[in-house]
């Protein structure tokens, strides 16, 4: 006992040192010392923080020095000072610091996980330093961070908004492992957070930008779902389609040029209800994170941007369930550890519509169905789930699957008896859509320095359209049948496997490499049966195409203050007889140019295999993806951006520009419209060039109770295409020239909190006619003939919209639930979603103007025990 | 869902005028030539007629055939002159102190036959009333065709009685009539080529639905016009049909009319045209 004691009081006795060794060196203070000597700027410093320094003079170079802090930490100060002549210090007792010549010492790894508190989620993209020295890194998409030190006494400090940042004070002098928990602060909940290193932001790259599962619950949202990527409208260079829609046209690029990746599977359609809303159920999303420059070199296969969706892997706590209730769709979601030792976990979530089974509803209600026996109806589903294993901290594996997809149907179904004959008819039309991803992932650190993940997973993702027809009449005598069946579907299936390898090679040098592959199957079918006629068809089309990528990418640290990732990824394309080899390098860097100032420059070059070919503008799910032929080449892409941001108090500025090219980007021939076929497509499309440029600004202010930011982009957006307009440039669709948004969130207390959004941008681009003729006798308008000008030669009333919403929570000892109420363009704007020309009530030609959503209030209730 | 409809005030600018030439010659008429101009999309007057306009008919062999006569609200027309089949003819076209020029072929002569008539259940349709026609294609060279039916029927109301004529929408499952995308454009004037049955007789099945069985109805006669149609008639009437079906979808391309005259709109086009009428008590 007495040596439990002693022990005690020892370790005691060895923290309160650590502790104050801390408290020394963490001292502020400020100086502005302009040339003079090593020695008397340390004198000064001395008198300033209360130290004595201790140190011999030989080791001391000659020469005039400048040294400016304000209100900095002493380790900083000492750093700034001392590391550019090779020189260390270290607390000896008391206040004392010995100054000795840097040598070589041993390096020793910290390595883990970075959990959540509550849920056990492992977090992503943690920030993770030692206070000394500020050497640094982040937890990767595993929630796994390894940080190689010199071996001494360090001070590890893991930070990420919203959580407490925890602190460990540790004499490194092994390798060691350290999982670490961090707990929510609920004074701390910026809606979005950007990535940011040791208090100054040295990590910060103002083209990605990080969303996670908390920041998601304070973005406005409608019909009581929260829609991630409607929030990633509101952040400079991100531009929606029209109103309604969650296509995302980021700097310049279409919304097909956005690699939506869920767990590493490319998403084909992220849209439910024709892109009212995405495929991303916000209970199952952990993080999310957007890249619209300095692209990794690990993602390939399209020109703009990445959207990297990761799902919860569970709570390894307890078991939870949310039941939510809104207007459109409800949600159920459960997750939990499985077994007694929580080394298992899962998560399953579903979701569905139910406007058609109001609408069956008031149908069964309605006295004229007999008379009038059509039944319309649409809905959407989806279910996630994913389970995971964690055999130790070193190795763990995932299973997920995501299933989803739309149904829009019209059935019609009619019985006629009489004494003479009976007649039966029905008749049903359908349109439907959906995606299928299995996904399995293998996590393994195989040394302290490097791990590995294995990725192999399948996705699926088709369209089509039903059409069924059957009738029947039958008498004492005669008995007669028809039917009459089309279907046809579009299916692109993936089958895909990859590893990538991470490996911390030195204390500055953080290496990044992997290898994939990807089997793509294009399949068209149509089948069509018609019994009168006795003819039956069936077309089945399939084409193969394998894609194949290697990169490997370097993350340098240079100096304290510079950092470099510079990597290269290398594709090669196969498609029957024809193979595209492309090489993508990609860099960025970022210089600290003060404590609360970075710089930031990125290249990156990109390609695209797949060819999206729509069928309107709209954005609706008559897509056809097909592959580059050798008529139709591989989409290209150059970017250049560069940036500054500068961080004071709880507020960042960022502004960014950009300058990209695309080339060999399709679109169809003037003439040329969507027949519902991908035959002969290559003929139908032709391939230009895109240029589009602009200036970003963002501010956001991400403390206290009032949150928020201010997103402003100026930006142009052309194309060239020979066969379109003469050959002349013209302006994209989707260029807005002024693109503004307004977010602020308000915590009045730990019960209600509420948000607001207002958008303003420029208007679409549009065609239309500017004159008419009439052909044939007489003035109907059947017999007009519209004239048109140059491509978009028109543009929409400019679009703006606010939206609003509040949320009343309420916390019960066994569960918690909360009430929201909203609504979506709270004064009523009117924003065309498209223009056309038309007849009045005189007969006359005017443009009419159609919107889609008025003022829209919502409400929604969840509940979670 | 929620949509909702409003007019919208559009700032058009106002472009020059430009020449519209509306002809269709054939072999049974007079050649009428209709001049007019475009105008903005929001200018609801009637069509103005260019000035100073002069229209000569030539051949290439024979130069000037004639010259047509101002019929008045730019209406210009021969009084004697009738195309032949498969002849050539060159239109000088003055107007607005410019001049067009038009080269339009016309198209072989029409051998084709009615071969049956029957009312049928067609998927389900009750009283479709189908015909059967033969259609000889006569030379090697590329020939075009099109098909549409009128229908003369008497309305009644009460003690009202209306006469109504209207072109019917023809329906068909015949592969030579349905196997060109651009047929699905209109079924009013259904339009084919002789693509699979060249110098050879087609034999064509094709209806309409919709004719007989109504109580307040009664159809009375039946107009179907087979025409032969020049290259560029095909390509005009195919690109009218195609325009005419985009024209209220707000989501397509814009469809320009392939004419066959140059800096100006419109085309003169030749045709053939047999018309088969069937009347019924």
């Amino acid at each position: 006992m007495r040596r439990i004691l002693f022990l005690g009081l020892l370790l005691l006795a060895y923290s309160n040192i650590v502790v104050s060794q801390s408290d020394i060196l963490g001292r502020k203070i400020s100086c502005k010392i302009k040339q003079k000597s090593i020695p008397e700027i340390l004198k000064e410093i001395e008198s300033k923080a209360g130290v004595s320094f201790n140190y011999n003079l030989k080791i001391i170079p000659d020469g005039k020095y400048n040294l400016n802090a304000k209100n900095e930490e002493l380790n900083v100060v000492l750093v700034k000072l001392l590391t550019p002549h090779k020189l260390v210090f270290s607390l000896l007792y008391g206040n004392y610091i010995v100054i000795n010549k840097s040598e070589k010492t041993d390096k020793f790894t910290i390595s883990g996980y970075v959990f959540d508190e509550t849920s056990g989620e492992k977090l992503i993209g943690v920030t993770v330093y030692n206070v000394y020295d500020l050497k640094n890194t982040t937890t990767n998409q595993d929630g796994y961070y390894s940080l190689t030190l010199n071996s001494d006494s360090v001070k590890i400090r893991f930070s990420q908004y919203p959580f407490v940042s925890k602190s460990f004070s540790l004499l490194l002098n092994n390798n060691m492992k350290l999982n670490v928990e961090m707990k929510e602060n609920p004074l701390i909940l910026p809606a979005f957070r950007v990535t940011s290193g040791p208090e100054n932001q040295i990590n910060h790259k103002p083209d990605e930008i990080n969303l996670s599962s908390r920041n998601m619950k304070r973005l406005p949202f409608l019909f009581g779902e929260t829609d991630v990527l409607k929030g990633l409208q509101l952040l400079p260079g991100i531009s929606s389609g029209n109103d309604g829609t969650i296509g995302l046209n980021i700097r310049g690029g279409g919304p097909d040029q956005n690699l939506i990746l869920l767990d590493d599977v490319p998403i084909y359609n992220p849209s439910h209800i024709y892109g009212f809303f995405s495929v991303f159920n916000s209970d199952v999303i952990k993080d999310v994170k957007l890249l619209k420059g300095g692209m990794s070199a690990r993602y390939s296969g399209r020109l703009s941007s990445v959207i990297d969706v990761r799902t919860k892997d569970g709570n390894n706590k307890k078991i939870t369930t949310q039941i939510s209730a809104g207007l459109l769709s409800s949600k159920l979601t459960i997750d939990g550890p499985l077994g007694k030792n929580k080394k298992t976990t899962f998560i399953l979530s579903g979701r569905r519509s139910f406007f058609d089974l109001f609408y069956d509803l008031y149908s069964d209600k309605n006295i004229f169905k007999s008379i009038n026996p059509l039944r319309t109806g649409y809905y959407f589903y989806d279910a996630n789930g994913k389970i995971n294993h964690a055999f130790s901290d070193k190795h763990q594996i995932a299973f997920g699957f995501y299933v989803g997809g739309d149904n829009v149907f019209i059935r019609n179904s009619f019985t006629l008896k009489d004494p003479e004959k009976v007649i039966k008819e029905k008749d049903a039309q359908n349109v439907f859509w959906g995606n299928r991803v299995y996904s399995f992932r293998d996590h393994h650190v195989w040394t302290p320095k490097i791990s590995g993940r294995l990725n192999i997973s399948y996705s699926n993702y088709n369209f089509g359209n039903k059409s069924n027809y059957e009738y029947s009449e039958s008498n004492d005598s005669v008995q007669l049948e028809n039917s009459y069946n089309y279907e046809f579907e579009s299916i692109i299936r993936n089958s895909i496997a990859s590893y990538h390898l991470e490996a911390k090679v030195f204390d500055w040098l953080n290496v990044k490499s992997g290898v994939g592959g990807i089997y793509h199957q294009f399949e068209r079918r149509i089948f069509s049966s018609d019994k009168i006629i006795n003819q039956t068809k069936t077309e089945n089309r399939i084409s193969n195409a394998m894609e194949m990528n290697a990169y490997g990418e370097m993350l340098i640290k240079i100096r304290r203050n510079v950092e470099i990732n510079a990597g290269l990824n290398a594709s090669r394309f196969n498609l029957a007889t024809n193979s595209y080899n492309l090489y993508q390098p990609r860099f960025s860097a970022n210089y600290k140019l003060s404590k609360s100032m970075n710089l930031h420059a990125g290249y990156q070059k990109t390609n695209q295999f797949l060819h999206l070919l729509t069928s309107t503008n709209s954005g609706m799910p008559l897509d056809l993806w097909l592959p580059s032929t050798d008529k139709i080449k591989p989409e290209q892409s150059k970017m250049l951006s560069g940036g500054i941001n500068f961080a004071k108090g709880d507020y960042i500025f960022n502004l960014e520009a950009f300058n990209k090219t695309m080339d060999g980007i399709i679109e169809y021939k003037d003439q040329a419209n969507y027949i519902g076929s991908d035959v002969d497509w290559e003929n139908k499309v032709t391939t230009g060039k895109g240029i589009a440029y602009g200036y970003e600004f963002l501010a956001e202010k991400r403390n206290g109770n009032t949150q928020g930011w201010i997103s402003y982009t100026l930006s142009w957006n052309y194309r060239k295409f020979n066969d379109i307009n003469g050959g002349k440039m013209y302006p994209y669709k989707y260029d807005r020239r002024h693109n503004f948004a307004f977010f602020v969130n308000h915590n009045f207390n730990r019960k209600i909190d509420a948000s607001l959004s207002w958008v303003f941008t420029t208007g679409a681009n549009y065609t239309l006619p500017e004159q008419v003729y009439y052909i044939g006798s007489g003035l109907s308008p059947q017999n007009v003939i519209y004239v048109y000008g140059e491509r978009n030669n028109f543009k929409f009333p400019n679009y703006h919209r606010l939206d609003f919403g509040i949320n009343f929570k309420k916390y019960h000892k066994r569960y918690y639930r909360i009430f929201s109420i909203g609504a979506y363009n709270v004064y009523n704007r009117l924003n065309p979603f498209y223009i056309t020309p038309a007849y009045n009530q005189s007969g006359d030609r005017i443009f009419e103007a159609v919107s889609l959503f008025p003022v829209l209030p919502s409400i929604n209730y969840k509940i979670q025990f | 869902m929620f949509a909702c409809k409003r007019e919208i005030i559009v700032d058009i600018p106002n472009r020059e005028a430009s020449l519209v030439v509306d002809s269709e010659i054939s072999p049974d008429s007079f050649i009428k030539v209709k001049l007019s101009r475009t105008q903005n999309i929001t200018d609801n007057n009637p069509p103005k007629i260019p000035f100073n306009c002069l229209i000569e008919v030539m051949d290439k062999d024979t130069g000037i055939l004639d010259v047509l006569t101002d019929m008045g609200k730019g209406v210009f027309a021969s009084n004697f002159l009738k195309p032949s089949a498969g002849k050539t003819y060159l239109f000088r076209i003055t107007a607005d102190s410019r001049t067009y020029w038009v080269n339009e072929r016309m198209p072989d002569s029409l051998k084709c036959k009615v071969m049956d008539t029957s009312r049928i259940i067609f998927q389900g349709k009750q009283n479709f009333y189908q015909f059967t026609l033969d259609l000889e294609d006569q030379s090697n060279r590329g020939n075009y065709y099109g098909l549409r039916l009128k229908r003369h029927y008497k309305q009644f109301a009460g003690t009202d009685t209306t006469i109504i004529s209207e072109w019917v929408t023809i329906e068909s499952l015949d592969f030579l009539l349905t196997e060109n995308p651009a047929t699905r454009f209109s079924n009013r004037h259904l339009l084919f080529n002789d693509k699979y049955f060249g110098n050879m007789t087609a034999n064509l099945k094709f209806g309409a639905n919709g004719l007989f069985g109504k109580s307040n109805e009664r159809t009375y006669l039946l107009e179907l016009y087979v025409s032969s149609y020049s290259e560029s008639a095909y390509n005009f009437y195919t690109s009218l049909n195609e325009h005419l079906f985009y024209q209220n979808d707000p989501f397509s391309q814009p469809t320009l009319l392939k004419g066959n005259i140059s800096e100006a709109f419109g085309a003169i086009v030749g045709s053939y045209t047999q018309v088969f009428k069937f009347e019924f008590n």
